[in-house]
């Protein structure tokens, strides 16, 4: 197990997570996501993937508010590995990622 | 520049197009000037504030404190001097008077051996035993008298029968004591006569007992000290005195008695005063011997004067300084502010060229579609200084269709912008040769996801058909469009397939047809979108204002964006309005 943290005080947002030896990755994202802290969340999963993470899964219940360029980072990640669920996002985040179009892309996890 | 700037359909340009352009233009190459504007000004200022005070000298505040410091204490000190003055005067005039009451005292002890001796004379008939016994302990060196002699009056001839001590003055001349005695037989007073020229200068002393017409009198002379100077005794209560003493109303040098004056007239503070002595009169000059009234009264005027004056200059350095301080503070502020304001222009002057670089982007005019009004806004975000993705097109397919091109590149700067442009162009290549919208958007879907990309697009693309009234929608993640219909609205939610650059997805499409004179709103998340609230909340605010009253298509969408995206707008927005004529 391997921990991997990124903190950031831009919009706040903290992220944190492990990295399992079956290879996925548990990231929970607290707080909100957008242009200005988007990068710390693609850190956290960069440092992921360099742990070996083949699959992804976002807790995404601490998740308030989430932009189209985070949105965004979350549909490049998911090129990256060969699964990546959301778990437990707030409506608000939901009602995004289905107008988005992102549900095939970012599965909700039930 | 304005925050919003519409297009409207066959107008051509928007005058407030043109300026933005001319900005691009002259702006291109002027940041790195302004850039070094703020440095240099901030490097003078602080020299101009190191320089100032040392050229400036006393400030107009410091000069006024100085100034009444000075004359406050120049006023206190001549008060206090005046004060001192005149309680001076007035201590030694009473000091004059004590001496003169001290003199007067003198006249009985000079005047008793001299009567006691006449009243014997008298009742011995001129006994010279009896008088010289009696008189003879005052006379002599060293004692009260240097002569005593007694004078029987009424006789022919004015001469001494009896002389004690040394032979009278006053013997040797006969006229003068004549007068002398003639003038003491008229009253009962000690007479007093002085021989100043005399090789011993002297004072004579007369007394008879009155009435006795035809009795003795008794004379004595004393001799005045050498040089008339009196040895001052310290322990004296009129030490603090100098004085002269003079015979008869007068003070010239030859009637001068006796003095402790070095130099007469003397200088200075003086007072007089005449005193009685016997039938004489003697006048008393006194000066002060130091201060009266003690050394402290003396030197207050100059402690005032002194402390003033330095109170003064302290009062004047410590208002300098504070206007230095202030002085300082306001070309501080000075300086501050002139950075601030390069700041600031050079701030406004990037956002002017990234809003003019949004502008070349968008399209300088919209095509003109038989039947249909178009109109489309593009409202940048209240702050910030990065380039949107947001974007529009109309492309004419054919008689009385066209398709709408609504598009928004997440993210912003430079990267987003690219995308944007290349996005926008390769969709308007498309849109030219393909008409269905799905199928437009899953050939830019391939040919944008063929590179991975950390943005994505979403996209709205419908084809309008205005003779038909119909529109096909697809839409890839694009927030869905408005459509009011007889003053009652919805939104257009169809499936939506990903962003553009997210996967080669699959996009489908919807037709409908719509009422006469419906109007089409097309517009990207920034007009709906608030943080902590549900996309839909934004939708339904969108709906009731797009609703609320009937208004021309670029009147309402101006209105929509003023009421949107006023208050906290930190994203970019655009809109596009289209409105069947018929």
């Amino acid at each position: 197990m391997a921990d991997v943290e990124s903190n950031g005080d831009a919009a706040q947002l903290a992220v944190t997570g492990t990295v399992g030896s079956d290879g996925l990755a548990l990231l929970a994202v607290c707080g909100e996501v957008d242009i200005s802290n988007v990068g710390q969340l693609s850190e956290a999963v960069d440092a992921a993937l360099q742990e070996g993470a083949s699959a992804i899964a976002f807790d995404l219940g601490q998740l308030a508010f989430i932009d189209s360029a985070g949105l965004a980072m979350l549909a490049a990640a998911a090129r990256r590995v060969d699964s990546l669920t959301l778990k437990d996002p707030s409506p608000i985040v939901a009602r995004v990622i289905e107008l988005s179009g992102l549900s095939p892309v970012l599965p909700i996890q039930p | 520049m304005g925050t919003q700037e519409a297009l409207e359909a066959g107008e051509g340009p928007p005058a407030t197009l043109d300026p933005a352009r001319n900005a691009l233009t002259s702006g291109v190459g002027s940041p790195a000037v302004v850039a070094e504007e703020p440095h240099g000004e901030q490097r003078l200022s602080a020299a101009r504030i190191k320089r100032r005070p040392l050229a400036a000298g006393l400030s107009g505040a410091s000069a006024i404190v100085l100034i009444l410091g000075l004359l406050l204490t120049g006023a206190l000190a001549f008060a206090c001097l005046e004060v001192y003055e005149s309680n001076e005067s007035r201590l030694l005039k009473l000091r004059v008077r004590e001496l003169g009451l001290v003199l007067g005292t003198a006249v009985p002890s000079v005047q008793s051996p001299l009567e006691g001796a006449a009243e014997l004379a008298d009742a011995t008939a001129g006994n010279p035993q009896k008088f010289r016994g009696f008189i003879a302990p005052y006379v002599g060196a060293g004692r009260q008298y240097s002569s005593v002699s007694l004078w029987p009056l009424g006789a022919g001839r004015l001469a001494p029968s009896v002389v004690v001590g040394t032979p009278p003055l006053l013997a040797s001349m006969p006229g003068r004591a004549a007068t002398f005695f003639h003038r003491a037989a008229r009253d009962d007073l000690l007479s007093v006569t002085g021989f100043l020229n005399a090789a011993t200068p002297s004072l004579g002393y007369e007394f008879n007992v009155p009435g006795a017409g035809h009795g003795f009198a008794v004379y004595a002379e004393k001799p005045l000290p050498a040089d008339r100077r009196s040895p001052r005794e310290k322990d004296s209560a009129f030490s603090d005195l100098h004085y002269a003493v003079y015979l008869g109303r007068t003070q010239k040098p030859a009637a001068l008695l006796v003095t402790n004056l070095s130099r007469l007239p003397p200088s200075g503070r003086r007072a007089t005063q005449a005193i009685p002595f016997g039938d004489a009169v003697l006048t008393v000059l006194v000066t002060p011997n130091g201060s009266l009234g003690g050394s402290f009264f003396e030197s207050l005027p100059w402690v005032i004067a002194i402390g003033g004056v330095l109170s003064s200059l302290l009062s004047a350095l410590v208002t300098e300084r504070l206007a230095q301080g202030r002085r300082q503070a306001e070309q501080l502020a000075l300086a501050l502010d002139s950075v601030a304001s390069a700041n600031r222009e050079m701030y406004a002057e990037q956002r002017s060229i990234a809003q003019t670089l949004q502008h070349a982007l968008l399209p300088d005019a919209l095509p003109s579609i038989a039947g249909l009004q178009a109109s489309a806004l593009y409202v940048p975000a209240g702050s910030g200084i990065d380039i949107g993705g947001d974007w529009y097109d109309i492309v004419p397919v054919g008689p009385g269709r066209a398709l709408l091109l609504v598009g928004d590149v997440s993210g912003h700067g430079l990267k987003a912008a690219t995308m944007m442009a290349s996005t926008r162009h390769a969709a308007l290549a498309y849109a030219a040769r393909e008409h269905r919208p799905a199928a437009v958007l899953r050939m830019l879907s391939d040919f944008v996801s063929a590179a991975p990309h950390e943005h994505f697009a979403t996209l709205l693309c419908i084809l309008v058909d205005v003779p038909r009234h119909e529109l096909t929608i697809a839409t890839a993640g694009h927030p869905p469009p408005l459509l009011i219909e007889g003053g009652h609205g919805r939104f257009l939610e169809i499936a939506p397939g990903p962003p553009i650059g997210v996967s080669a997805g699959d996009y489908s499409e919807t037709t409908l047809t719509v009422a006469p004179g419906a109007t089409l709103l097309g517009f990207t998340d920034g007009l709906v979108e608030r943080r902590g609230e549900m996309i839909d909340v934004g939708m339904e605010r969108l709906l009731r204002a797009a609703t609320a009253r009937e208004l021309p298509l670029a009147e309402l969408m101006a209105e929509l964006a003023r009421i949107l995206s006023s208050g906290h707008h930190q994203d970019d927005t655009a809109i596009m309005g289209v409105r069947w004529l018929t």
